[in-house]
C-alpha cells in the first residue's frame, strides 16, 4: 500500500514537471511583455519589476499598424464567417438528415468530400476565378471563402446531430400549422444548440487563427496576417514581438479561460466526429 | 426611381467630362484615390512615406495617395498575389520581377521618360513600362575599427589573401570576424558575398554574362563561378562567420553587428545612410570593398523602378505622382534618395549632402569599374521571374555546407525550366 | 406531411460548389497546363508537370521533410499524449487545472506561437541567454540555423502546440474504459503495466486511430510554422509540401506545376481519409 503511494507521488511530480515545461513559453511571453528588450535578453525569466507598458504602447501606437482595423477585420470574418456558415449548413443538413431520398444520399457524400481536401489546392484557381469575374480579394469575398471551407465540417456535424434527435416535436409543430422554415428555426435549431456551440468554437477558432487564406486571398490584414507583417522590422526587438503576440492571442485566451469546458469539448468533439 | 435618376445624371456628367477632355474638372470635384505599395525598413520609415504623400497631396489637390504596406520577405511575391487577387496597387515600388510579363504595367508616357538618363531606361519587348526611380550602390564590408586595432590589424585588406588573413587574425584574437544573416530573410544570406564579390568575379570573366547565360552559351557550373563560391565556402568552413548567422533575420544580424558581436559585416549602402543618421563617425566604423579572389575590381549598382499598374483607373494621375516624387519636385526627390542613400537617375542630377559614412562608401568606388548586377538586370537581359529567390535559397544551402558544384547544377536546371515555361 | 423545401439546400450547395468544388476542378485542369499565373495565354502540356515531379529534387526534399515531421510529431504526441492522459486520469483533483494548461497552446494561432518560439530558440534568444547565465555556455546551439537543428526545432514546437489536444482526446477515450475491468484485474494481481497492456490499450484502439490520423492530417499540411520561423530554410531544409506549392505558385510563377503538386497532396490525403473511414467503420461493425 505504501509503495503505491510513493509511485503516485513520483507520477504526480512527473506530471507537474511536464505541465511546467508546457507552460514555460507562455510564462516567458507574459512576463516579457512588461520588460524593456535589454532586460529580456539579460533576465528572460525574471518577473517584470518594475513593469513597463512601453512595448504595449509602442504596438498600439505604431502608425503602420492599425490594430483596431486588424481586430475589426478578424472579428468580422470570425463572426460573419461562422454565422453564415452555420446558418446555411444547418439548413442543408436539416434537409439531408430528414429527407431520405437519393438527392440526400448524394449530397451527403458531396458535402463530405470537402473534408479530405487540403485547402492549399484551392487558392490558385480561386484567385484566378475572382480575377476573371472582376471580384477582388476584399473582406466579403474572404468571408465567403472561409464559409465555403467550413461547410463540409458543419454539414457533417449538424447532420449527425439532427439524425439523433426525435421527430416528435417537429411533427407536433406541423400539426400546429407551422411552415418548414419556422420548424427549422423554432424547433430544430434550439434542439441542436450543443452542436452549434461545438461548431462555432471549432470553425470560429480556425477562422480567427488562419494565416494563409487572408494572406493569399487579397492580403486582407487580419490580426494574424497583421502581426506577421508588423513584426518584420522589429524581429530583434523581443519586447515588441511579445506584445504583438499577445495582441493576436488575447481575445482567444480570454475566451478560452472563460469557457474552457466548451473549448476543450468543442474542439475534441469536432475532431472525434470530423 | 430616384436611384435611376441619379445614375442617369452621373452617367451624363461622366460622358460630358470625357468628351470635353477636361477630366480635371470632374476630378477636382471628386478626389481620385491612388494606392501606392511601399515597404518599410529602418530607413524607409512610415514618416518618410507620409512626408512624400503630404507634399504631393498639398501640391495636387484632388489626388489622394493611400499607402499599402508590402509584406516583408518577398515583395515580388506580395505583388503577384495582389495582382492575382485583382487588388494590384496602382503604383508599385520594386516592380522589376513582374515587369517581364506583358500587360502588368502600363506604358510610360515618352515625355516623362525623356527626363531620365538613357542608361536607366528599361525595355521589355520594345516597350517601356517602368519609371526609373534611382540607382542604389550595393554592398561593402563595414568593420569596427576598435576590434581591428585590438587584433593588431593596421590596414584594410586589398587582396583576397589579405582579407582571409584579417579574418584569421580576428579569430586568433578571440573575435568573431564576420556576421551573416539567413533563415527567414532568404535574400540576406547571399547579399554580402554574392552581390559584392562573386558578381565582380563573374563580370570580370564574362562582361556580357547575362546575355550569354540566357542564350545558353554559358553554364552556372562555369569554373569561374564554382571557384568564387568555393572561396566563400572556405570562409564559412574556417568558422569566420558568427555561429548564429543562419538563425538571424537581417534586422537581427545588423543589430548584432552594431553591438559588436562581430568585427565585420558585408552590408548594404543603405546602412551607411543609417549610420550617418545615427551619428556614427569614421573614428569607430570603417568600410572597404571586399577584394575578390580573382583580383576583379568592380562594383554593381541596382537600378530601381516604379511601375503604374495596367489595372489602374487613373493612369494620368498615377504618372503625375511618379513624376512629382522622382524628380519633378527636386526637394522631395532628394528627400526620397537621401532616406536610403540612393542616387538620382534624372538627366539633371539631383544631389543631397551625404554624411561622412555614406561619403566614404561612395568614394571607395572612385577608381572602380561599374558593372551590371546579374540578378537585378532589367529588360531583355533580366533573369526569369523567381530565379533570384531560387538562387538565394541555394546559396543558403552552400552556406550550410552543400557542395558548390552540385548546387550550381540545380541553377542550370531551374533556369532552363523557368525559361521554357515563360515561352 | 409537408416536405422540407429543396430551397434549404440552395445556399450551402451554391457556396460550396462555387468556391470549393469548381476551384478543385480548376486545379486539376491547371495541373495539365504551363500557365504562369499572369500571362493571358497558356498551353496544355499533358502530363509534363507530373513527369517533372518525378525528377524534381526540391519536391522530393519537401516530401522527405513532410514525412520526417509527420512521423516524428505523430509518434511523440501520441505516445506522450497517452502517457500524460493516463497520469491525469488518476490525478483526479488536479485533472482540470492541468488539462487547461496542456490544452492552452492549441487555441493560440500558429503564427503567434511561431514568434514566441522564435524568440526562445533564436541564437540570441531566451534559451541561450538562460544557458549562458547558468554558466552552461558550452550547450549553446544554433537551433534554427542549421539543417538538422531547424527541422528538429519545428518538430518540437509543433509537438508543444498539439500535445494537449491529443492528450485530451486520449483522456476522453480513457474515460470510456469501464472501471470494473480494472477492479477485476486488481483481484487477479495484475501489475500496473499489465493493466495498461491488456485492458486499457485494447479498449482505446478507436481513440488511438483517431488521434494518429488527426496528427498525420495536420502535419501533412504544415505551412504556417515553417513560413514564419525558417521560411523553409536554411536552404530547403524545412520546406514542406505545402510550402513548396505556395512557392512554386507565387514565387516562381509556376501555377501549373504548383497545381500538380497540390493534386498529388490531395491524392495522398484522400487515400489516408479512405483508410481512416475503413478503420472506423470496421470498428462500428464489431
Amino acid at each position: 500500500m505504501k509503495k503505491v503511494k510513493a509511485d503516485d507521488i513520483i507520477l504526480k511530480v512527473i506530471l507537474l514537471l511536464l505541465a511546467a515545461v508546457v507552460a514555460l513559453p507562455l510564462y516567458i511571453t507574459v512576463v516579457n511583455i512588461f520588460k524593456p528588450t535589454a532586460q529580456i535578453s539579460a533576465y528572460p525569466m525574471a518577473l517584470p519589476i518594475p513593469p513597463t507598458l512601453d512595448n504595449i504602447v509602442k504596438v498600439l501606437t505604431d502608425p503602420n499598424v492599425n490594430v483596431w482595423k486588424m481586430y475589426l477585420n478578424s472579428i468580422l470574418i470570425t463572426v460573419f464567417g461562422s454565422a453564415i456558415c452555420m446558418f446555411i449548413s444547418s439548413l442543408a443538413a436539416y434537409y439531408i438528415a430528414r429527407e431520405e431520398n437519393r438527392l440526400s444520399g448524394f449530397l451527403y457524400i458531396y458535402f463530405l468530400f470537402g473534408l479530405m481536401v487540403p485547402y492549399v489546392i484551392v487558392y490558385v484557381p480561386l484567385v484566378t476565378m475572382f480575377n476573371k469575374l472582376g471580384l477582388t480579394g476584399n473582406l466579403p469575398t474572404l468571408i465567403m471563402v472561409f464559409v465555403s471551407g467550413s461547410i463540409s465540417f458543419s454539414v457533417f456535424m449538424y447532420h449527425g446531430f439532427i439524425k439523433g434527435i426525435s421527430r416528435e416535436l417537429e411533427e407536433a409543430a406541423i400539426i400546429d400549422g407551422a411552415g418548414a422554415f419556422a420548424i427549422y428555426y423554432k424547433v430544430v435549431m434550439p434542439l441542436v444548440k450543443p452542436c452549434t456551440t461545438t461548431i462555432a468554437i471549432f470553425i470560429g477558432l480556425s477562422m480567427w487563427n488562419d494565416f494563409l487564406t487572408p494572406l493569399l486571398i487579397g492580403q486582407v490584414k487580419t490580426i494574424t496576417v497583421g502581426i506577421y507583417t508588423a513584426i518584420g522590422p522589429f524581429a530583434s526587438d523581443w519586447g515588441t514581438v511579445f506584445a504583438y503576440v499577445m495582441l493576436a492571442s488575447f481575445p482567444i485566451i480570454v475566451a478560452y479561460l472563460l469557457a474552457q469546458k466548451q473549448f476543450i469539448s468543442g474542439l475534441t468533439a469536432g475532431a472525434l466526429k470530423g | 426611381m430616384k436611384k435611376r435618376l441619379l445614375s442617369t445624371i452621373l452617367g451624363t456628367a461622366m460622358l460630358a467630362s470625357a468628351f470635353s477632355g477636361s477630366s480635371m474638372v470632374a476630378h477636382a470635384e471628386e478626389p481620385v484615390t491612388l494606392t501606392w505599395a511601399v515597404f518599410e525598413t529602418d530607413n524607409y520609415t512610415a514618416e518618410v512615406w507620409q512626408t512624400i504623400i503630404d507634399a504631393f497631396e498639398a501640391d495636387n489637390p484632388g489626388i489622394k495617395i493611400e499607402k499599402v504596406l508590402m509584406t516583408g520577405d518577398s515583395r515580388p511575391a506580395f505583388l503577384k498575389s495582389m495582382n492575382a487577387a485583382g487588388n494590384m496597387p496602382d503604383i508599385n515600388i520594386d516592380p522589376v520581377d513582374l515587369a517581364a510579363t506583358d500587360g502588368i504595367y502600363a506604358e510610360v508616357p515618352e515625355e516623362l521618360l525623356e527626363k531620365y538618363e538613357e542608361a536607366s531606361i528599361a525595355t521589355y519587348n520594345g516597350k517601356h513600362t517602368l519609371v526609373p526611380a534611382y540607382k542604389a550602390l550595393r554592398n561593402q564590408c563595414y568593420y569596427h575599427k576598435d576590434q581591428f586595432a585590438e587584433a593588431g590589424i593596421e590596414a584594410e585588406p586589398t587582396t583576397w589573401e589579405e582579407f582571409v588573413d584579417v579574418c584569421q587574425k580576428l579569430q586568433d584574437a578571440g573575435k568573431v570576424p564576420l556576421m551573416g544573416a539567413g533563415a527567414s530573410d532568404i535574400w540576406a544570406t547571399s547579399f554580402g558575398y554574392w552581390t559584392g564579390v562573386a558578381n565582380s568575379d563573374i563580370m570580370k570573366a564574362y562582361p556580357d554574362f547575362n546575355a550569354q547565360i540566357l542564350a545558353g552559351e554559358l553554364k552556372w557550373t562555369d569554373p569561374v563561378i564554382v571557384d568564387s563560391l568555393n572561396h566563400w565556402q572556405d570562409l564559412i568552413n574556417a568558422g569566420y562567420y558568427h555561429p548564429g548567422s543562419m538563425s538571424f533575420s537581417y534586422t537581427q544580424a545588423s543589430e548584432e553587428f552594431k553591438n559588436g558581436s562581430s568585427a565585420m559585416f558585408m552590408d548594404g549602402a543603405w546602412s551607411a545612410a543609417g549610420y550617418d543618421a545615427a551619428g556614427v563617425t569614421e573614428d569607430d566604423l570603417g568600410i572597404f570593398i571586399v577584394p575578390a579572389s580573382s583580383g576583379a575590381k568592380s562594383y554593381c549598382t541596382m537600378p530601381q523602378y516604379w511601375g503604374v499598374a495596367e489595372s489602374c483607373e487613373h493612369k494620368e494621375e498615377a504618372f503625375k505622382f511618379c513624376e512629382y516624387v522622382l524628380g519633378g519636385n527636386p526637394e522631395i526627390y532628394a528627400y526620397y534618395l537621401k532616406a536610403d542613400g540612393t542616387y538620382s537617375v534624372t538627366k539633371d542630377p539631383v544631389t543631397y549632402e551625404m554624411g561622412p559614412i555614406q561619403s566614404k562608401f561612395y568614394h571607395n568606388y572612385d577608381d572602380v569599374e561599374l558593372v551590371t548586377e546579374i540578378m537585378k538586370a532589367v529588360g531583355d537581359t533580366a533573369m526569369p521571374s523567381g530565379f533570384e529567390d531560387f538562387t538565394c535559397k541555394s546559396l543558403q544551402n552552400v552556406f550550410t555546407g552543400a557542395d558548390v558544384e552540385a548546387e550550381l547544377a540545380t541553377w542550370d536546371a531551374e533556369m532552363e525550366r523557368l525559361l521554357s515555361s515563360a515561352e | 406531411m409537408r416536405k422540407r423545401s429543396k430551397l434549404f439546400l440552395v445556399p450551402a450547395f451554391a457556396v460550396y460548389t462555387f468556391l470549393l468544388i469548381i476551384p478543385i476542378i480548376g486545379a486539376f485542369y491547371l495541373s495539365f497546363t504551363n500557365w504562369n499565373g499572369i500571362a493571358p495565354t497558356y498551353k496544355l502540356i499533358g502530363l509534363d508537370n507530373y513527369l517533372y515531379m518525378i525528377k524534381d529534387a526540391r519536391f522530393h526534399n519537401a516530401i522527405g521533410v513532410t514525412a520526417k515531421l509527420t512521423i516524428t510529431i505523430c509518434l511523440t504526441v501520441n505516445i506522450l499524449g497517452l502517457f500524460i492522459a493516463c497520469l491525469l486520469n488518476k490525478a483526479r483533483k488536479m485533472t482540470n487545472a492541468l488539462r487547461s494548461i496542456f490544452f492552452m497552446p492549441y487555441v493560440i494561432s500558429t503564427v503567434a506561437i511561431s514568434f514566441i518560439w522564435l524568440s526562445i530558440l533564436s541564437y540570441t534568444g531566451v534559451l541561450n541567454s538562460i544557458l549562458n547565465s547558468l554558466g552552461l555556455g558550452s550547450l549553446v546551439r544554433n537551433y534554427i540555423g542549421n539543417t538538422a537543428g531547424s527541422i528538429r526545432s519545428i518538430a518540437i514546437i509543433e509537438i508543444w502546440r498539439t500535445l494537449g489536444f491529443h492528450m485530451v482526446l486520449y483522456l476522453a477515450s480513457l474515460q470510456t474504459v469501464p472501471e470494473e475491468l480494472y477492479e477485476a484485474a486488481i483481484v487477479d494481481g495484475a501489475t500496473r503495466f499489465q493493466k495498461f497492456r491488456y485492458i486499457t490499450l485494447p479498449m482505446i484502439v478507436p481513440g488511438i486511430t483517431i488521434s494518429v490520423i488527426m496528427s498525420v492530417m495536420t502535419e501533412m499540411k504544415q505551412y504556417d510554422m515553417v513560413k514564419v520561423i525558417t521560411n523553409g530554410g536554411p536552404g530547403y531544409s524545412t520546406e514542406t509540401i505545402t510550402y513548396n506549392i505556395v512557392t512554386q505558385a507565387f514565387g516562381n510563377n509556376m501555377l501549373g506545376y504548383s497545381s500538380a503538386i497540390a493534386v498529388f497532396l490531395f491524392a495522398v490525403i484522400a487515400v489516408i481519409t479512405v483508410i481512416q473511414l475503413k478503420l472506423l467503420s470496421g470498428k462500428g461493425a464489431q
